[in-house]
């Protein structure tokens, strides 16, 4: 079968807005690139995230109970494409994708970037040992006193 | 960080609608590697780094093993085409028997490993805690669920009709996971990383259900498989609810008080009352208590698990109930888990200054442990129409689906038989509701308003200190000596000042992740001694090297004439 964009069954469009979600989400990464270092590019590339991935939710979850549909892409291997399929199982899949994605976006907005997750507790710790304990502070409150209680 | 987390999402979603080996492993690996790139973000830590590097490692083994799988997959068709990389070119040849072993194999090695089965679990608890927590989020409460989607499409849709023994290795690894997983969640004194260990307890529920679903779908009991993937598909959705809740609430808390440790946090619920009650629900929801989702599925396992009597294996018969046990025991051990939690970083006093201080998490992060709070609460209460929902996956795996769930009579749930077992979320929420509001009123319509102060019981020692209540490690104490010192090889030890001197005592604790020290810790060594080794290679002159590769040729030459 030659590689081309061949779509199959009545819920296609379904389909195809999921991928076009995926080149959304994509185009969105290299966008980010130059928005990292801007006021508000935080708030836009979370913002758009989270549009995406309702887009996505709301699509899986209408094709839930559709027939499958199959998409042929012609980026991919030679003779064989990019194959893209979504079926019910997949549609489950998307599912907790989008919704994962929805509800994490927002909460990004308001989670200040210089709150590095491995500062107190000392982040990961090292393989097959005890989680570091030490009182070195990450940056998320720095208002809060060294030490407490004396 | 930023680019990643649309790449991330981006990647998760590819994989879901992959229909060809290769779009699969590309949206994988793409999955894989943006999300290494989340967990080292803060790369200034150097743990950080190091829990990044192990991801990286475990990351590239499963592609290997998900590589070989599809290679399998692939090989049975005629011809050497490109087109058998396709899933429909493998729906249609199918794997022999003894192909169709291999790859159940390696998917369990390939999709295990990013899902946390035990024994690849030890990036796990490194990598999610690493992350920023709206990533933390993602990957325990999505990325493992499109390992286990990885599982279910290789299994269930691509290897052809299972074996009866198929269930046998995914049980004995599923159970035993969800026990090792709880019980790391409670050796655990860093908030994210309790949550993190707490995944693959979950991962190790879910399993139970697919391998109870392979054991009957290969045994002539398609209705019970239909359940137990629907039960295993049900704890996926699940999961991916109240895990995300609790990693926002952990990040909620680690914004508030710049701390993950449980030991420096306690009292928050005064503070910061909204999110202590969004990580209530999503506490009580992964401890399967009713009226939440979590319960649902994990009941939805059991009513499974008590129909394994009919499966005409002995093996089986006595396998499934042992694993039920295993079931159980993690349940129980999951609620003493998030009793610890919640107890310790949101009841007694604040424990440290940064607790004393925190402040309300802001609208945003409200906004969404909210939705989710509710969602997890809906699914409880409303189970029937999920479960009907999720029939349209399991139909076409198992061969037939449940009977219609969401319009029987006051929202019940009867997934075998009336007379046998029937749940009803709704009917057990209006009770709690009831009840509880009904003591609220008692309380203040009988209770006296009168304020009895007098001093705590404080064993005889004096002054009023924080510290002195139930910690992390003490409320853990019991469930470590009883298990921690055989599984983990836990020690205790107590170091007391010596007379006339002033310094508090010190307790400490060790433990030791046995997949670290029995299997990784000597790969690890094996790997270094042989590249040691090998190094010499590097190092010969060009005579040497002509001779290496001119043996390699006859050793290859020789290898394909016994071969043919």
């Amino acid at each position: 079968m030659p590689a081309s964009a061949i779509t199959s069954a009545a819920s296609a469009p379904a389909l195809q807005l999921l991928v076009a979600g995926i080149v959304a989400l994509v185009l969105l990464a290299a966008g980010a690139v130059p928005l990292a270092r801007k006021a508000g590019g935080s708030a836009l590339v979370y913002g758009a995230a989270a549009a995406i991935c309702v887009l996505v939710l709301g699509t899986a979850l209408s094709s839930l109970g559709g027939a499958p549909a199959s998409l042929i892409l012609p980026p991919g291997l030679p003779e064989l494409g990019g194959r893209l399929r979504l079926d019910a199982l997949a549609a489950v899949g998307l599912d907790g994708d989008g919704l994962g994605g929805a509800a994490a976006s927002p909460f990004a907005l308001g989670f200040p970037p210089g709150c590095a997750p491995g500062g107190a507790g000392g982040g990961a710790s090292p393989p097959g040992a005890m989680p570091a304990t030490s009182r070195r502070r990450n940056g998320c409150c720095p208002s809060i006193p060294p030490s407490w209680p004396a | 960080m930023l680019p990643f987390y649309p790449a991330f999402l981006a990647g998760m979603m590819l994989v879901v609608l992959a229909d060809d080996a290769f779009t699969f492993l590309f949206g994988w690996e793409f999955m894989s590697l943006a999300s290494f790139a989340l967990v080292v973000s803060h790369h200034g830590v150097a743990e950080n780094v190091r829990a990044g590097l192990v991801y990286l490692m475990m990351a590239a083994f499963g592609t290997l093993a998900l590589m070989l799988a599809f290679g399998l997959l692939a090989a049975g068709g005629e011809g050497v085409s490109l087109q058998a990389l396709s899933f429909s070119a493998m729906r249609a040849h199918g794997p022999t028997p003894l192909a169709a072993a291999v790859v159940l194999g390696l998917a369990l090695l390939g999709a295990g490993s990013k899902a946390g089965l035990v024994p690849l679990h030890v990036w796990l608890p490194l990598a999610h805690p690493a992350a920023p927590s709206h990533v933390s989020a993602l990957m325990s409460g999505v990325m493992t669920k499109v390992a286990v989607y990885g599982f279910i499409r290789i299994v269930f849709d691509l290897a052809g009709p299972p074996a009866w023994w198929w269930g046998v290795p995914v049980l004995l690894v599923a159970g035993p996971t969800a026990v090792a997983g709880v019980l790391y969640a409670l050796m655990q004194t860093d908030v994210k990383r309790v949550l993190a260990c707490s995944t693959i307890e979950n991962i190790g529920i879910i399993f139970v259900g697919l391998g109870l679903a392979l054991a009957f779908e290969a045994n002539g009991a398609p209705a019970v498989a239909a359940l137990a993937l629907t039960a295993a598909l049900f704890h996926v959705v699940n999961h991916a609810l109240f895990k995300s809740l609790l990693f926002f609430g952990a990040g909620a808390v680690l914004v508030a008080t710049g701390e993950k440790r449980m030991g420096m946090l306690g009292g928050l619920i005064h503070a910061m009352p909204q999110t202590a009650l969004a990580m209530l629900v999503g506490a009580a929801a992964i401890s399967a208590l009713p009226p939440l989702n979590g319960f649902v599925s994990e009941w939805l396992t059991f009513q499974a698990i008590l129909l394994s009597p009919d499966l005409p294996v002995w093996g089986l018969k006595m396998l499934i109930p042992a694993v039920g046990a295993l079931l159980a025991l993690a349940a129980a051990l999951a609620a003493a888990c998030f009793v610890r939690l919640y107890g310790i970083v949101f009841l007694g006093r604040p424990r440290s200054a940064a607790a004393s201080q925190a402040r309300e998490a802001d609208g945003f992060t409200r906004t969404a442990m909210a939705s989710l709070a509710v969602l997890c609460l809906a699914a409880g209460i409303l189970p029937g129409p999920v479960i009907d929902a999720l029939q349209g996956a399991v139909a076409p795996l198992v061969g037939v689906r449940m009977t219609g769930q969401g319009h029987l009579a006051w929202l019940s749930i009867i997934p075998v038989a009336e007379g046998r077992s029937s749940y009803n979320g709704f009917l057990v929420f209006v009770f709690i509701a009831l009840s509880a509001s009904l003591a609220a009123l008692a309380v203040h319509a009988f209770g006296s308003r009168a304020v009895r102060r007098a001093p705590a019981w404080d064993c005889g020692f004096p002054g009023d200190d924080p510290l002195a209540q139930y910690s992390a490690e003490s409320f853990a104490q019991p469930l470590r000596r009883v298990f921690g010192r055989s599984l983990f090889a836990a020690r205790e030890t107590v170091t007391m000042p010596p007379p006339g001197d002033m310094a508090p005592a010190r307790l400490s604790v060790s433990e030791r992740d046995p997949a670290w020290a029995f299997l990784f810790a000597p790969l690890g060594r094996a790997v270094s001694a042989l590249s040691g080794r090998a190094n010499a290679i590097a190092h010969l002159n060009i005579r040497n090297y002509l001779a290496l590769v001119f043996g390699a040729l006859v050793l290859l030459l020789v290898v394909l004439a016994l071969w043919a």
